[in-house]
């Protein structure tokens, strides 16, 4: 009785962080509608200045925490706001997440430069306090995480429900003009709510430091686990949330004392989170279909049938030309750049065309590599590992047919953790020793590059020929209006999930090459945190034009090259990535729309 | 026997009832449903082409009670609608949003251009939907679901957008297509537009059904006179 | 009037931003590897090559030797070289060799997630080759050249590095990679002998010409660390806990050990898997306590450590001993754990830096003037065991050196020491080193626990993980 008193002691402390972050996170999302992938990294980045202020100058630890939590993180969060997310009020779900990647991306690359790796210890709050519970000890760092989860809760709830601005807030979300009635400019709401969510993000970096050390992407993957908890209250309600958050700590701490320690309870351990994100997604109510409004975007000129042969054949012309004269290194670079490049396609596919964000599209690449791994040699193991992909996409699309939008993206990541925890990490994919050797189809890497480059030009053609054909039709047409779709006798689920089986085909053929280009794959080389920079470069290259997938695959290879060659170099790109994407994320053509734009003025 | 009937449908929103126990029925000829705004018209339209659930009550086409069906169901069996506020397809261009509801329902896609003409827009066929003027967008969505060959024509406020000369147009496209054997029901606010071809006109107030009947009778009647026309 | 309040605060903000880069970039200029090195080159991708930075240190650093990689090094070496007397001068003999210069690589982890993971490793190598060409003369007339390359904690990294050392490189010397199975097919593909610090998956340990300074194998456990555990904590072998990070090589290594520790008798009550993502270790200290535990044995990187004997501290719970591996036997791990880790054992099979080595002696010297205030670590010591390895075997292959005879050489050692810097290593047969130590932290310094002096040296389990 006492052993489980103290678990769920345990678990209410872990829950208690939880429901910091996700209170944070809610309050965004419930003012402005954009769900801040970026939120742990605001609060990582916080909880380093918090460290260079109370460890490394001395200061006292509440003046410390009072100007990063009080001053700095608000003032974060209104630049963010200022700069970047104020211009997506209304923008697409991708976009949206694109923008909270971009700032992710570039708050680590910006906490690595200027922090450079070393111990970094934080002193927990309160250390000399705790109380005893049974056999089961209660620090003080303990009783302030719990205190402080009440306390934010507690005021979340008065701010929104209590006071003029908090009503005003909730208002303009859904009717900015709206909020005018209430004397209040929108703008002005939605920096309030920033200001408040990065301060909140700042005090849970800064309560779990002590506890789960300072370290850059720790605070990343918490946060996910938090998502969870902020859908229990569908992303709104704030005492929903709370009790999700509790629920989820006290869920992982019973599950640490009463489940059995064999490998596949051990992976199922680490899977509840993403478990728990799917059962409350598929509880959720079915997405009423959206009506009102003509949605549309400019996309790039789609090009005729013969343009698209022509631009293939030079294409590869240009690729051979470059097998033959560079070094095998760079040749090795470039055909991984356009393996990115064909799940690059997946997504112009799945996102430019259908508008559904993925964010678990790596996983449908480690489902390709798997297979081909498993199956050896054979070109025809690329097209198993594609038809394999395929089937698991119908899954997913079925699955998670009830919901659309954010909710659907968020699907794709809770789908892509539970295969990355319950299949890919364990034996039954890449084996007992963790990674598996594959055959290359050809030993030199010109030839390499020459095959991949094939395969991207028959992807990206075939990917041509669907949207000028019926299937693209169909899919734009339920991008912009899924209701008239229906009203016309399409079946709308059917048309998102063979695009989804259609995009994981062909991120499964870019695993299967990938895999024996490689010639070993293991499941750490398809994170889920790999699917983010994914999304990202998909967006900043352009997601609707098959020349921004080959743009964006390159630009994907080189990003570790460059933070490899030029650290302090890379550091900058990376911010500056993360505030492109912003500044780009109103244009899903992307870059490669930029080149157009530019080759047309030149022609007129 | 009439084409369609809706019995007892009521629509509830949280607290809100959008509409409240309606029956009517729909034969052949032009059906006029009018009521001031926020009278439940367009939601009954929703509940009627499928994409709303009603909270109680049926919804019959022909024998069949469709209530549980889905909106593509109901397509294929005949039901078509138009949107108030639009929902053409803003990145296709406007040929290619009347080809997607002929392929969808397997027609030739040769016959987009007929339609186009048939709605007068042929002009902008090749124009990206977004970007023709409201009118036009109008009669595009009539051209797509023309393109579906309903026999049940849901029209939400077509004529809106229009000048004097296009409404009469289109108020001569209204009897061709009586005269191909469609029923259509209409959802105006242009009087003259109701009064002048519709052959049955319900009156919705507040989400219940004030009163139904010819135009000659509806223009006499006190209660909407009272409600609606002023 | 708040918006110039908010300024304030902003720049308030912006000035103790400031100042924070100020001091860590002094930090980082006192880690910093010094960049003049002609022959010591430390890029990722576009190695700059020797004959372009001639004049500072190294084979540059040798009078007359500025340009000159062609000729062979006519001087002597000086008595007691570790390349031995070998004058003579086989010109070309193989990628990588002329007649006065042999090109090692060093593929080492030192972006990504985890920045500088197995810099330790790069700088030992490095160390070695600038203590050699300084003071050792050449091998067959031939100096070392170094080229390092970033594996960037990717396979995907290794792997590139690798096929690009390939051509570059006569060997990798010191190499250390999180992911080192992806350099595995190029390295075979090529032929290239591959002397790593250590080789850390399973995957990598079975590439033909990959061979490990430190021998460890997955599914190969001494005895010796067990029965060490055993006679110096006797009272607590009955209750012992095996917790390990849910992640790669890590969760591998501790099935292995477990296993072996169970054959020779340690009863483990609770065996546990932390997930990266977890956050509250509480729940497992809880466990622990309820379990009765009094030995546990953790595997994973020091950070986790930390965090788990800070909960444990917390909960008032503290084992007779808190073992885990060597990568924890650094003055970080001391720094970032503070009074929560004392206690901690290590087990490891070199020598301790405290005590008196004159291998660890030079090893440090060195490691000093290439990283100036970097502290000497297991793995760094390491790869300057395989560095000198790889020198020693050179020398014995002779004036026509090949990659396939450096190969056949290295597979015929296998009581490798490095002059006692480590305890013997089965090199040439993958074996793991049957020998080892225990060390304890004891109010923030290390010393030897067991045995008195040198190693315990045991047998070979094969647990049959991992092979």
């Amino acid at each position: 009785m006492t052993a489980l008193l103290a678990y769920t002691i345990f678990g209410l402390v872990t829950g208690g962080a939880y429901a910091v972050v996700a209170g944070g996170l809610v309050l965004t999302y419930s003012t402005s509608k954009v769900f801040n992938v970026g939120h742990g990294a605001i609060g990582m980045v916080m909880a380093f200045l918090y460290w260079e202020l109370a460890e490394n100058r001395g200061l006292p630890q509440w003046l410390a925490l009072l100007l990063v939590v009080g001053v700095c993180a608000p003032l974060f969060g209104l630049l963010i706001e200022r700069f970047i997310m104020r211009r997506l009020a209304g923008a697409p779900v991708g976009i949206t997440l694109v923008a909270g990647v971009g700032v992710l991306v570039g708050l680590i690359g910006a906490a690595q430069a200027i922090w450079p790796p070393e111990a970094r210890p934080v002193r927990p709050f309160l250390d000399q306090y705790g109380i005893h519970i049974g056999q089961s000890y209660v620090s003080g760092h303990d009783l302030v995480t719990l205190a402080c989860a009440v306390l934010v809760a507690g005021g979340l709830y008065v701010l929104l429900n209590r006071t003029r601005t908090g009503l005003a807030m909730r208002a303009c979300v859904d009717a900015p003009e709206l909020a005018a009635l209430y004397g209040t400019r929108p703008n002005r709401l939605s920096a309030l709510s920033w200001a408040i969510g990065s301060a909140l993000a700042a005090l849970g970096g800064i309560l779990l430091t002590p506890v789960v050390q300072l370290d850059y992407v720790t605070m990343t993957l918490l946060v996910i686990t938090a998502y969870t908890a902020a859908l229990v209250g569908r992303l709104r309600s704030l005492p929903l949330t709370f009790v999700g958050a509790l629920g989820l700590g006290l869920v992982q701490s019973y599950a640490v004392a009463y489940l059995p320690s064999s490998p596949f309870w051990i992976s199922f351990r680490a899977a509840i989170p993403a478990l728990l994100l799917f059962v409350v997604l598929l509880a959720m109510p079915q997405s009423p279909l959206r009506i009102g409004g003509v949605r549309g975007s400019r996309g790039v000129t789609v090009p005729s049938g013969l343009a698209t042969g022509v631009g293939a054949a030079l294409f590869l012309g240009v690729v051979v030309v470059l097998a033959l004269l560079v070094d095998k290194v760079v040749a090795g670079q470039l055909a991984l750049g356009l393996v990115f490049g064909i799940v690059l396609l997946s997504m112009v596919l799945l996102t430019g065309y259908g508008g559904v964000v993925s964010l678990g599209q790596f996983t449908f690449v480690g489902v390709g590599a798997v297979t081909v791994a498993r199956l050896g040699g054979s070109p025809w193991t690329l097209v198993v590992g594609a038809v394999v992909a395929a089937a698991i996409g119908a899954v997913i699309a079925l699955t998670a047919l009830r919901v659309s939008g954010l909710y659907l993206a968020l699907a794709t990541l809770g789908f892509a953790q539970l295969m990355d925890k319950l299949v890919l990490q364990s034996p039954i994919a890449f084996g007992v020793r963790g990674s598996l050797q594959v055959p290359a189809l050809f030993s030199s890497t010109a030839a390499q590059l020459v095959l991949v480059a094939v395969v991207f030009a028959l992807v990206g053609a075939g990917v041509l020929m669907i949207r000028r054909g019926r299937l693209g039709r169909r899919m734009i047409a339920v991008k912009d209006s899924s209701a008239a779709c229906a009203t016309l006798g399409m079946n709308v689920r059917w048309i998102r999930v063979w695009v989804f089986s259609l995009s994981a085909a062909i991120a499964g053929l870019a695993g299967g090459l990938f895999a024996q280009l490689r010639e070993t794959v293991a499941a750490s080389d398809f994170q889920l945190f790999n699917n983010l920079p994914l999304l990202l470069f998909a967006v900043i290259a352009g997601v609707t034009s098959v020349s921004g997938a080959a743009l964006g695959g390159l630009l994907l290879m080189l990003l570790p090259v460059l933070q490899s060659g030029f650290p302090a170099f890379a550091g900058a790109a990376v911010v500056l990535l993360g505030v492109a994407a912003a500044g780009l994320a109103r244009d899903p053509n992307g870059l490669m729309s930029w080149f157009f734009r530019a080759w047309s003025w030149r022609r007129a | 026997m009439s084409t369609l009937r809706v019995e007892g449908v009521t629509v509830r929103f949280g607290e809100v009832t959008a509409v409240n126990d309606v029956t009517l029925s729909v034969d052949v000829g032009v059906t006029g449903l009018i009521g001031p705004n926020g009278a439940g018209k367009t939601t009954l339209f929703d509940v009627i082409s499928g994409l709303r659930k009603p909270s109680a009550g049926q919804v019959l086409l022909g024998d069949a009670d469709i209530t549980s069906w889905g909106p593509h169901q109901r397509s294929r069996q005949g039901v078509a609608r138009t949107f108030q506020r639009l929902e053409v397809f803003g990145s296709l261009t406007v040929w290619e949003n009347v080809v997607v509801a002929l392929e969808s329902r397997r027609r030739p896609a040769r016959l987009a251009a007929e339609l186009l003409e048939r709605v007068g827009i042929a002009e902008f066929s090749s124009n990206q939907a977004d970007t023709v003027p409201t009118g036009a967008a109008r009669l595009l969505e009539l051209a797509r679901a023309l393109a579906t060959d309903p026999s049940l024509l849901l029209l939400d406020e077509p004529s809106s957008g229009l000048d004097r000369a296009e409404t009469d147009a289109f108020g001569e496209l209204l009897r061709e297509l009586v005269g191909e054997g469609r029923s259509v029901v209409l959802v105006e606010h242009d009087m003259d537009l109701v009064m002048g071809y519709c052959d049955v006109v319900h009156v919705l107030n507040l989400g219940r059904l004030l009163t139904s009947g010819t135009p000659s009778e509806i223009r006499e009647h006190a209660g909407v006179r009272e409600a609606y026309l002023g | 009037m708040h918006r110039s309040a908010a300024l304030i605060a902003l720049v308030v903000c912006a000035l103790l931003a400031g100042c924070g880069s100020r001091l860590t970039a002094e930090q980082r200029a006192a880690l910093a590897v010094p960049q003049g090195g002609g022959s010591v080159v430390q890029d990722g991708s576009v190695p700059v090559e020797d004959g372009a930075a001639p004049g500072s240190d190294g084979t540059a650093g040798q009078p007359g030797s500025d340009g000159t990689a062609g000729q062979p090094n006519k001087q002597p070496n000086p008595p007691g070289s570790i390349a031995g007397g070998c004058q003579g001068t086989g010109g070309a003999t193989d990628k990588g060799v002329t007649p006065g210069e042999i090109t090692i690589a060093n593929i080492s982890d030192i972006s990504g997630p985890v920045p500088g993971l197995f810099q330790a490793a790069q700088q030992g190598t490095k160390a070695f080759v600038e203590y050699f060409n300084a003071t050792q003369g050449a091998i067959c007339g031939r100096k070392l050249k170094l080229v390092s390359f970033d594996s960037r904690t990717d396979s995907g990294g290794d792997q590139q590095a690798t096929s690009q050392a390939c051509e570059q490189a006569f060997a990798l010397v010191g190499s250390m990679s999180a992911f080192d199975q992806g350099g595995g097919p190029a390295a075979t593909a090529c032929g290239i002998p591959d002397l790593r610090a250590s080789t850390v998956t399973a995957q990598r340990q079975r590439v033909p010409v990959s061979f490990g300074a430190a021998s460890n194998v997955v599914n190969l456990v001494s005895t010796a660390g067990p029965d060490l555990v055993k006679s110096t904590f006797p009272g607590a072998i009955g209750a012992a806990a095996y917790l390990y990070l849910n992640a790669d090589a890590s969760a591998q290594n501790a099935r292995s050990m477990q296993k072996a520790a169970e054959a020779r008798g340690i009863k483990f009550v609770y065996t546990q898997a932390i997930d990266i993502a977890d956050v509250n270790y509480a729940p497992y200290v809880a466990k622990l306590k309820e379990t009765g535990t009094k030995i546990v044995y953790w595997i994973g990187s020091g950070q986790y450590a930390v965090r788990l004997q800070q909960a444990m501290r917390q909960q008032g719970y503290t084992p007779e001993a808190f073992i885990t591996e060597p990568s924890a036997y650094d003055p970080q791990y001391i720094k970032q754990g503070g009074a929560a880790v004392d206690g901690t054992v290590v087990y490891t099979n070199g020598a301790l830096f405290e005590e008196n080595n004159a291998q660890v002696t030079l090893y440090k010297q060195w490691l000093g003037r290439v990283a100036p205030g970097a502290a000497p670590t297991y793995f760094g010591m390491f790869a300057w065991a395989a560095a000198r390895l790889f020198v020693q075997t050179a020398a014995k292959v002779g004036p026509q050196l090949t990659r396939k005879a450096m190969l056949d050489a290295v597979r015929g050692v296998h009581d490798f020491t490095a002059e006692g810097m480590v305890a013997p290593q089965d090199v040439g047969g993958k074996r793991t080193s049957a020998c080892m130590t225990l060390v304890r932290l004891k109010g923030g310094a290390w010393s030897r626990l067991a045995p008195a002096s040198g190693y315990a040296c045991g047998s070979l389990i094969d647990t049959g993980v991992g092979g």
